[in-house]
């Protein structure tokens, strides 16, 4: 009775407002559907990342199950399109405004003129600073783009060490310290 | 969160709270079935957003009208455009039934499509076209009250 | 989001009941229990009719065992589209970090410009 009283009362806790996701994947985005020659889009929180992690019993999924266990959310929209010019500057300000609060912080942000690829990564600090509680990745290229929003606490080791069959390199997070401006070319 | 959604689908204060006390006092008996606080959130906005609908058709059937929206005290920085604010819940409630909870949950719940789908138990491509079915309409209305385009 | 969006949040946000209203669910989910500790201790005096229902709750029983197996193999298949969605979002995310990565060596290198974060 007293698991059942638990979460009685945390139902009735409920009634009062409660934060709900801080970055969301504006619902505009979905429009480039119909302008992208392909589409990728996932959406799993909560109950469907603790199902996905009880099923990820393979070998080497290890790693990767203890990551996803502790995840509040993974979002990704990414579209491919024939020609350039099907998104707008304004599709991807309306995921980068939501970033300007200041637990965001824009770790690295590189544009390419010569090829027009730009990519940013945002890394979000939980209340202590000590850990990562978000990452966000903005990738827009003249044919591409792909937002990638993880909810949730992930220690730079986590990122680092998962590498191989899921192709997540080792992430250099001392790449925090790296602001200076260099010229282009 | 209970509440609110009945509050917003229904536009009735007493009838929203009605509503929220029955669901409360139904979860009481469905928790031992519930696994976890996310099952229960599910739950919870399933239930109400349901016997919200069915108090709605139910009310149409009795041919009641719902009491004026009670003016809402203004919490400190969180309104910009009280008017626009009241205009928008007036315009939001002048929407079908099925396409109105579709935008409760998802503006003020900040539901993702996937998860409405999942809370109403229909499909995601459903939620999606009356998700931009209502927000055509509702801008065309709001453009038409204020006169310029939002 | 637009400004509709976020027009649209506000004018939605959360509306609290009114004062007292947690109380009065608390008060009468007491009541209820009351109700149901009453109906159990009246039950006690019925034999035959307890036989009937554990007969019925047999029978539910059997048939709930039926439908946790249906509902387990349905739980195994939603799983397992999880996990391909989890695998696949990681993939991407390894991608675009991997791809980061060789823009920022290639500003090292001079060929593109890399913002100041500050």
């Amino acid at each position: 009775m007293k698991r059942t009283e638990a979460l009685l009362v945390l139902a009735l806790a409920m009634v009062i407002n409660a934060s709900a996701q801080d970055v969301k994947m504006p619902v505009d985005l979905d429009k480039l559907t119909a302008k992208a020659s392909e589409t990728t889009e996932v959406t799993l929180t909560g109950r469907m990342l603790q199902l996905a992690a009880k099923f990820m019993n393979d070998e080497g999924d290890a790693e990767a199950r203890e990551m996803v266990k502790k995840l509040k959310g993974i979002y990704v929209r990414s579209f491919q399109f024939d020609k350039t010019g099907e998104y707008s500057e304004a599709d991807v300000e309306s995921v980068r405004s939501q970033l300007k609060s200041p637990l965001w912080e824009k770790v690295v942000g590189v544009r390419s003129k010569r090829d027009g690829e730009n990519a940013e990564i945002y890394f979000k600090t939980d209340n202590n600073g000590t850990q990562i509680g978000g990452l966000v990745i903005i990738a827009a290229d003249p044919k591409e783009l792909t937002i990638v929003h993880i909810d949730g606490p992930l220690d730079p080791n986590d990122l680092d060490k998962l590498g191989g069959d899921f192709g997540v390199p080792r992430v250099d997070t001392s790449a925090r310290g790296k602001q200076a401006k260099a010229g282009s070319r | 969160m209970v509440f609110s959604i009945a509050y917003r689908f229904l536009r009735d204060r007493a009838v929203a709270e009605e509503l929220a006390q029955d669901v409360f006092l139904k979860l009481y008996r469905e928790l031992p079935r519930l696994q976890s606080p996310e099952h229960v959130k599910f739950w919870l906005r399933k239930a109400i957003s349901h016997r919200s609908m069915d108090y709605a058709r139910g009310a149409r059937r009795r041919n009641e009208v719902a009491l004026e929206e009670v003016h809402e005290p203004v919490a400190n920085g969180s309104s910009s455009d009280p008017l626009m604010e009241a205009a928008l819940r007036k315009l939001v409630a002048s929407l079908p039934d099925e396409s109105r909870i579709v935008v409760v949950l998802r503006y003020q719940e900040e539901l993702e499509p996937t998860e409405i789908a999942h809370v109403l138990g229909i499909s995601l491509g459903t939620v999606k076209s009356r998700l931009h079915r209502s927000l055509g309409l509702l801008r065309q209305k709001a453009q038409r009250l204020i006169g310029e385009p939002i | 989001m637009n400004e509709m969006d976020e027009q649209l949040k506000r004018a939605l946000r959360r509306s609290d009941p009114s004062e007292g209203f947690a109380d009065r669910v608390l008060m009468l989910l007491a009541e209820q229990r009351k109700e149901t500790l009453g109906r159990e201790r009246s039950w006690k005096l019925w034999p035959r009719l307890r036989w009937a229902t554990a007969l019925a709750v047999l029978v539910l029983v059997v048939t709930g065992i039926a439908y946790r197996v249906r509902e387990r193999r349905d739980e195994e298949r939603e799983a397992r589209a999880a996990k391909q969605q989890v695998m696949l979002a990681l993939r991407i995310t390894g991608s675009k970090l991997r791809i980061a990565k060789q823009k920022v060596k290639a500003v090292e290198g001079g060929e593109a410009k890399m913002e100041n974060t500050l």
